[in-house]
């Protein structure tokens, strides 16, 4: 059952990448993002992270940054960014449900 | 579009990195740049690349279509045949050396579209995502997730370390990962390369955003330096520090001309233009000339030593002197607001600069720079018919909207902050007209008007309107706006608005959905969050009837989402629904001018960005600032947090486009073309020679120049056939080094054609575009070569002017203003004593121009 589930999952990651659903959904989150001013605050806090790093700037790596900043941003995406784009998913999910189902 | 976009931040001289917070959703990937100024550009180099380049460059090409094709599938098969973006896709499907002709042939477009669609998307090999940070190995075919595997580590550096490969490719954001590195690493030539890439994909998505506009195909992305150049400059050059930081003395309440001569001095396109000996004083006979003046003032601007605010204040008492004499209403002593000065100031220059004479286009500098074109839409409320009329404009005065849609005062200040698309949005805005007459139908009705902007200057200037009207007037509007760094100009446009009305509504109006005129659907709520509704006629009974209609549609059918300005609807696939940004509208700031104090009396300051360091302006003050308070992020927080009424001082917003692609005639000598001076363009022989027409040089994915020529052409040479640039041809010397640098040694040429031989499709070294000295010139290939090689002929005489003593000073200029004098001798230099009509009838208080110091103990006396 589970496997089926999985497979279901991958049909529906598929499509929606295919259907260019998630580019468009990427692109309304992006700008919803920057009017909110989310981005200009996560990139404040990774200047932060940088700065204080202090004498380990060198070994500083992306992805220590991206640790240290994940769960700010993640915490200060705005409530109502997230519910509409989860609707959009929601939507699209329930648009194609009925085709992928064999 | 991350990587240009990351790119054009102009932050240090690498590209930023990204770094994704990778998350489990896959359709949010919230990212974020981190600021790498603390590293250098030494220490971001990595080791392990440095040999490779040309083979990582070789993969780079095949990799790099593929991923922009699988990141804007949808918006390139929006544009029209899928143009040069199909083509590219096909170059890159295919093998490498099959070099494809001119593909602008009709018949190939079908297949090359079906293409587009059907490649598909790379999904892990591990684990079968299509998404979570995508990896492309470098060396083989294998792709690899960022998700954590067994045994530690990701996929992809699971990959890496299991076969050995060095290096792999960030799928979305393009940068490259080492493996031994453990990070992403930059090399100049890797990013140069991608840079050029970039540049050719954002002409492609241009032309799919928009494919009507007319635009200039973007043709070659020249300016930055070559490695070879970097070298010859480092052991050749005397690096003298960047000028341009310095502070303006107040000549008595003159902090408004001190504001705008700073933003004017940090437009990167008037900048560039100025020092580049745009307008020749000498030449010019109309006194007083407002462009000789602002020549001086830049002149002393950026003379020597004038960077980081070390030098002192300059005073700017010939452009006063000039802008009184020729605005008669702005003379005296009396404060002046900052907006007209502005507008008075572009004015007379633009006087200076054309004549008289009006021309459309103009070509002054001022229009070239700050001209766009506002569009009001009229659509009648009867027979639909809509009218369409055009208005010049050199900036965008917006109101301040009052925060609406939340119910209770108290609730809409806590956590409520006025954006700056608040503010575009309500400019552009559908608002009704009582009374209209409307030309078809004849009827006198309700209509509806709106706004929007149909061009967009290369310069954006923006005001914020802060007076008050009404009750309280001559209180100033003290609400807080938030400045966003970059901005997206593409849902304020007249094509976004034109598309998002016609289609959607007719769509959308056959769900049963209420439709307001732009289209968007009025539901009261989605999602059980109240929607930012903009005024829409009769919104309330089409609201109560929407919300009968949204109970009454069926479950799957999807929720049309108001989101913002963009207003997109999830009604599937179709062509116009889905509004994609246009890379062409994205403008990134560069000056803020601030304003405290109430509406009579007050105080001008000016934020400007040099490069990537903000600079605070305070008439004679100069001081390094931090964005946090050029955008006042405090005063953010403290009204997200509802601690109180934010106090915005914010008044006016200069952006500039993020990549410049304004149309320069030939583009050999740096801004020129349109700006006023005749096109030049150097020919095959080395000569200069005067086009009167325009030169449009097309470059297709393939690398295949074909130069147009219209227009009359005076004496040029031979035209100049299409030339292919297969990878098997000799190399040839394609580095275009700008204009302005003269010293190039023929011994670099050897490295420069090594670097070259790996075939790279456009010349070498494109550019960095929103490094603010530098305006994109879009030079084309042959000129740029020609100009090569009159260089190296000039590199070979003896008389080379070595780097060190090139200054942008000329010697025919008795006024010229040295620094080190003392104020008194500049008085005496610049001042001429005014006839006494001219003088403005002067009672006793007020200083006469000979004695406007008042601190300076020297000082003439005044009478």
């Amino acid at each position: 059952m589970s496997q089926q589930e999985m497979g279901i999952r991958e049909e529906l990651l598929k499509r929606f990448i295919e259907s260019g659903e998630r580019e468009r959904l990427q692109e309304i989150l992006r700008s919803k993002l920057y009017t909110s001013g989310w981005q200009d605050r996560v990139k404040d806090k990774c200047q932060k992270v940088v700065h204080e790093s202090g004498e380990g700037v060198e070994k500083l790596t992306v992805d220590s940054i991206a640790e240290a900043v994940t769960p700010f941003a993640r915490a200060t995406v705005s409530e109502d960014i997230k519910a509409e784009i989860l609707e959009d998913i929601r939507a699209f999910i329930f648009r194609t449900l009925p085709k992928t189902e064999s | 579009m991350s990587s240009p976009a990351a790119a054009a931040s102009g932050d240090t001289p690498q590209p930023d990195t990204t770094s994704n917070t990778a998350s489990s959703s896959t359709a949010a990937a919230p990212r974020a740049k981190p600021g790498k100024q603390a590293r250098g550009k030494h220490s971001g180099r990595c080791a392990h690349l440095a040999g490779k380049t040309k083979a990582v460059i070789d993969r780079l090409k095949v990799l790099v279509p593929y991923a922009n094709v699988c990141k804007h599938r949808q918006a390139l098969l929006q544009g029209r045949r899928g143009g040069s973006a199909a083509a590219a896709a096909a170059a890159a499907a295919s093998v490498a050396g099959d070099r494809e002709g001119t593909p602008a042939a009709g018949e190939g477009d079908r297949s090359r579209k079906r293409l587009v669609d059907e490649m598909p998307a790379p999904t892990c090999l591990a684990c079968h995502t299509p998404g979570d940070r995508l990896h492309a190995c470098l060396a083989c075919d294998h792709y690899g997730c960022w998700r954590r595997g067994g045994g530690g580590g990701t996929h992809m550096q699971q990959h890496l370390r299991a076969s050995g490969h060095a290096f792999a490719l960030d799928f979305s954001r393009l940068v490259v990962y080492c493996a031994q590195c453990g990070d992403y690493v930059h090399d100049a030539a890797v990013d140069a390369w991608l840079l050029g890439a970039q540049m050719r994909w954002h002409a492609a998505l241009c032309d799919a955003a928009e494919p009507e506009a007319k635009r200039p195909r973007i043709v070659s992305t020249a300016g930055d330096l070559s490695p070879a150049q970097a070298k010859y400059l480092r052991e050749h050059g005397a690096l003298q520090p960047c000028g341009g930081v310095r502070g303006l003395r107040n000549l008595g309440a003159t902090c408004y001309l001190s504001v705008v001569l700073q933003a004017l001095a940090h437009n990167p396109l008037v900048r560039g233009w100025m020092l580049s000996d745009g307008h020749h004083p000498a030449a010019c006979r109309r006194a007083p000339c407002m462009a000789c003046e602002l020549d001086a003032a830049f002149q002393a601007l950026f003379a020597r030593g004038s960077g980081s605010g070390a030098a002192a204040p300059f005073a700017p008492t010939r452009l006063l002197r000039a802008l009184w004499l020729l605005r008669g209403d702005l003379a005296g002593y009396g404060q002046q607001d900052a907006h007209e000065c502005l507008m008075a100031l572009l004015d007379t220059l633009h006087t200076g600069l054309a004549g008289a004479a009006p021309q459309r286009p103009c070509p002054c500098a001022v229009h070239q720079t700050f001209a766009g074109l506002l569009q009001s839409t009229v659509t009648c409320g009867r027979c639909g018919n809509t009218t369409q009329s055009h208005d010049p404009m050199l900036d965008v005065s917006l109101d301040i909207p009052a925060p609406r849609g939340l119910r209770a005062l108290d609730a809409a200040a806590a956590g409520h902050v006025t954006s700056l698309h608040d503010c575009l949005a309500h400019f552009t805005r559908a608002e009704a007209l009582a009374g209209y007459a409307c030309g078809r139908c004849g009827v006198p009705g309700a209509a509806v008007k709106q706004l929007s902007i149909k061009e967009l200057p290369p310069v954006l200037a923006l005001q914020l309107k802060r007076f008050r009207h009404g009750a309280r007037r001559g209180a100033k509007e003290d609400a807080y706006v938030r400045l966003p760094e970059h901005i997206d100009m593409t849902p304020y446009t007249a094509a976004a608005l034109a598309s998002r009305s016609q289609t959607v509504a007719g769509l959308r109006a056959s769900l049963g959905h209420a439709v307001s005129s732009t289209g968007g659907v009025l539901p009261a709520s989605v999602g059980g969050v109240a929607v930012h509704d903009r005024n829409a006629p009769g919104a309330d009974p089409a609201a109560a009837a929407a919300a009968a209609a949204a109970a009454a549609v069926p479950r799957d059918t999807p929720l049309p989402v108001l989101s913002g300005p963009g207003g997109s609807s999830t009604l599937g696939k179709r062509r116009t629904d889905a509004r994609h940004s246009n890379p062409a509208c994205q403008y990134v700031l560069f000056a803020v001018v601030e304003h405290v104090g109430r509406l009579d009396t007050g105080h001008y300051t000016a934020y400007a960005r040099q490069r990537a360091q903000w600079y605070r302006f305070d008439d004679a003050h100069v001081a390094p600032a931090d964005i946090r308070d050029v955008l006042a992020l405090a005063e953010e927080a403290k009204a997200r947090e509802g601690r109180g009424a934010a106090v915005g001082r914010a008044y006016m917003a200069f952006y500039h486009k993020a990549v410049l692609d304004y149309h320069d005639g030939t583009g050999a000598a740096e801004g020129a073309g349109q700006m006023g001076v005749a096109n030049t363009h150097v020919d095959a022989d080395g000569e200069f020679v005067e086009d009167a027409g325009t030169v449009r040089t097309r470059t297709s994915a393939s690398g295949d120049v074909r130069v147009e020529r219209r227009g009359r052409k005076k004496g040029s040479a031979k035209p100049r056939a299409p030339r292919q640039q297969p990878q098997a041809q000799q190399p040839q010397p394609r580095a275009k080094p700008r204009a302005t640098d003269d010293n190039y040694d023929a011994a670099e040429e050897g490295e420069i054609d090594e670097f070259i031989a790996a075939g790279s499709v456009n010349p070498a070294n494109p550019a960095n575009p929103a490094k603010p000295p530098q305006p994109l010139d879009s030079e084309s290939d042959s000129d740029g070569e020609a100009l090569w090689n009159r260089i190296n002929r000039a590199a070979r005489a003896p008389d080379l002017v070595p780097m060190g003593q090139v200054e942008a000073v000329r010697a025919d200029r008795p006024l010229f203003v040295d620094p080190a004098a003392t104020l008194d001798q500049q008085q005496q230099l610049l001042l001429v004593p005014l006839p006494p009509p001219l003088l403005p009838a002067a009672p006793a208080p007020h200083k006469t121009l000979s004695s406007l110091d008042s601190n300076d103990d020297d000082a003439s006396d005044s009478n």
